[in-house]
């Protein structure tokens, strides 16, 4: 049915973009319930070994504080699709609609801009010894946990990725004149 | 280069781009510009302000205060307070201010609260004949209580960002909590005396001690999570993170077992938006890390302060002035940017004159708090008054009462600093 009327070029990718997006966004969703609520339960063990059995862990305090690190990179971009962040957007929509509009696109731009920041200044910019900063602390370890640090500071580029991703669909968006928001903002957070 | 990066960062906040994407632009912006840094600072900085034990309690604390919302905790408490202090004059007024208080316990931001208890409390004073600016008022400011009664998202922020001892923060925050609360009924007492407000003299019910004695089980659970909470850290027992932990595995076995309105189904959509709520606060003290980076490369704080410190040889002086230009700014401006951008400031001036970190830590936090409150751009206003269904004209028009009462109570603390150092000072040593 929804052919009938053959969609042109952009409009087509942004519908793929959107798709694709969508599934990521599932994937990501299950991943920041997963390590919350492994981080609680790491917290717990933690309280229930010192206090209970009076036997600290030595690799608690690390895992949850890396578990909310990636929580942060990765919930930043779901925050986003959901126009979750704080901002002051009650004096946006105060404001007449000639100036709303372009402030609107200014703001996906500047997503996008911080996106790829993450994913170029992270994985892709090589500093004077010609290595990314990603390549320059794979050989460290965590104190902990002796994890690769690599591995640890890659919540960057994965959560830089998406955003990125986020962002040009909502441009896009703005380009097809819809919104990228409607589907995903179930409830208010 | 200052000048022109606070400008920016100002109007972007101001034309409701969200703090986070603002104040992230500027900061890669600044650090981009000046070619003798080198730009992987940015994502290294990023991460390393969210690389912070403390700042744990943050997730917890939401996670913890979510369960109880979605457990039916608030229903229960508007209901007890109703029955405390419902038969007063103004009763419904004073179980709203009272309502907050005992749910402060268990949330630790103000926003939450307002629009917790206020949602439940404005159909009923509507009902009753409150005005509706004046119920949408006295819902945001008694929200405030909100983040200054232990558990507090603020205190945690500033706690981790200043290097205070949240713990002590928390402890702290109690007294001036009580102290906000017995002033906001006091406003809504005066109110009976003035002819505009016949609702607020008319008294409804009688007390009943057996109606208080059969609400009371119902809340046990809110009245005794402080005693786990405080009762850890001032026993030296937990960390704030820990005594976080406790709280979320607490409103778990509360809003699973015991009031049995919280299934594990809901339990990922819980995670989730509690997720999403601290991301919405950590990602703005991420991109904070890497723009007071960019300022302390600047000497912002020594500029600053240099000024700021110049104005008078008297601690108070200088600590009113900080103050008042905290007030002032949280009227206009987000209060969560203000308050992380200003404290490297704060920390100097604290110790310039050697004030207790507590003292200052806790005026900062009300005052951001309270101008977060005062119009024209304040947040828990807003909330409060889509929630009242009134316009904001009228909301502004009923605030100033109450808007006073806090204002007394941050005088209060700022004249007697025992009121925000005594409890922590007394149990922490």
């Amino acid at each position: 049915m929804a052919d009938l009327v053959a969609p042109a070029p952009p409009a087509r990718i942004t519908t793929a973009l959107g798709a694709v997006l969508r599934r990521v966004d599932r994937v990501m969703e299950v991943l920041v319930i997963a390590l919350f609520a492994g981080i609680v339960l790491v917290g717990g063990l933690q309280v229930f070994f010192r206090y209970v059995l009076n036997a600290s862990l030595s690799w608690s305090e690390e895992l949850q504080r890396y578990g909310l690190i990636w929580i942060v990179f990765l919930a930043l971009v779901i925050g986003y699709r959901r126009g979750a962040h704080i901002g002051m957007n009650l004096v946006l929509h105060a404001l007449p609609r000639a100036v709303q509009v372009p402030v609107g696109w200014l703001v996906d731009l500047l997503w996008l801009g911080l996106g790829l920041a993450m994913v170029m200044y992270t994985a892709v910019y090589q500093s004077g010894a010609g290595l990314t900063f990603l390549k320059s602390v794979s050989r460290q370890s965590s104190a902990g946990m002796g994890l690769r640090m690599d591995i640890i500071y890659a919540c960057i580029v994965v959560g830089g990725v998406y955003l990125t991703l986020a962002a040009v669909y909502a441009l896009l968006c703005r380009f097809a004149g819809t919104s990228p928001r409607t589907e995903l903002a179930e409830e208010p957070c | 280069m200052l000048t022109p990066l606070f400008v920016t960062l100002l109007l972007l906040i101001l034309l409701g781009v969200p703090v986070v994407v603002a104040i992230g632009t500027v900061a890669l912006g600044g650090i981009l510009l000046m070619p003798e840094l080198a730009p992987v600072e940015f994502p290294r900085k990023m991460f390393a302000a969210v690389d912070s034990f403390s700042l744990l309690a943050l997730p917890y604390f939401i996670l913890a205060g979510e369960l109880m919302v979605r457990g039916g905790m608030s229903r229960r408490l508007v209901e007890f307070a109703e029955t405390l202090v419902g038969h007063l004059r103004g009763g419904l007024g004073h179980a709203t201010v009272l309502a907050n208080m005992i749910f402060a316990n268990v949330t630790g931001s103000s926003v939450a609260a307002t629009s917790a208890i206020g949602s439940l409390m404005a159909p009923e004073m509507r009902a009753r004949g409150y005005k509706p600016g004046f119920i949408a008022a006295l819902a945001a400011t008694s929200g405030i209580i909100g983040a200054i009664i232990p558990p507090s998202m603020v205190m945690v922020v500033y706690g981790a960002m200043a290097g205070v001892s949240i713990g002590g923060l928390f402890l702290g925050g109690f007294l001036p909590g009580l102290l906000i609360t017995s002033l906001l009924m006091l406003a809504v007492h005066l109110h009976g005396y003035h002819p505009a407000f016949p609702e607020i003299r008319a008294t409804s019910g009688r007390f009943s001690v057996r109606l208080m004695l059969t609400t009371l089980p119902r809340v046990w659970v809110a009245v005794l999570a402080p005693v786990i909470i405080l009762g850890g850290i001032m026993t030296g027992i937990f960390t704030a993170t820990e005594a976080g932990v406790v709280a979320c595995f607490y409103a778990l076995i509360v809003s699973m077992f015991v009031y049995r309105s919280v299934k594990v189904r809901d339990l990922p959509r819980i995670l989730l938006n509690a997720a999403v709520m601290t991301t919405t606060v950590l990602a703005i003290i991420a991109v904070a890390g890497a723009l007071g980076w960019l300022l302390t490369y600047l000497n912002f704080t020594d500029i600053v302060g240099s000024w700021m410190l110049g104005i008078s040889s008297k601690g108070w002086v200088v600590l009113l002035v900080l103050l008042l230009t905290m007030l002032i700014l949280t009227m206009f401006i987000e209060s969560l940017a203000v308050l992380i951008i200003l404290t490297p400031l704060i920390i100097k001036i604290g110790t310039t004159f050697g004030y207790d970190p507590l003292y200052v830590g806790m005026l900062v936090i009300m005052a951001t708090q309270i101008g977060a409150t005062t119009p024209p751009v304040a947040v828990c206003l807003f909330v409060a008054t889509s929630i009242a269904g009134t316009t904001y004209d009228q909301t502004i028009r009923r605030c100033w009462p109450f808007i006073a009462a806090l204002m007394l109570a941050l005088v209060l603390v700022f004249l007697f600093p025992a009121l925000s150092t005594w409890i922590p000072n007394t149990f922490l040593k």
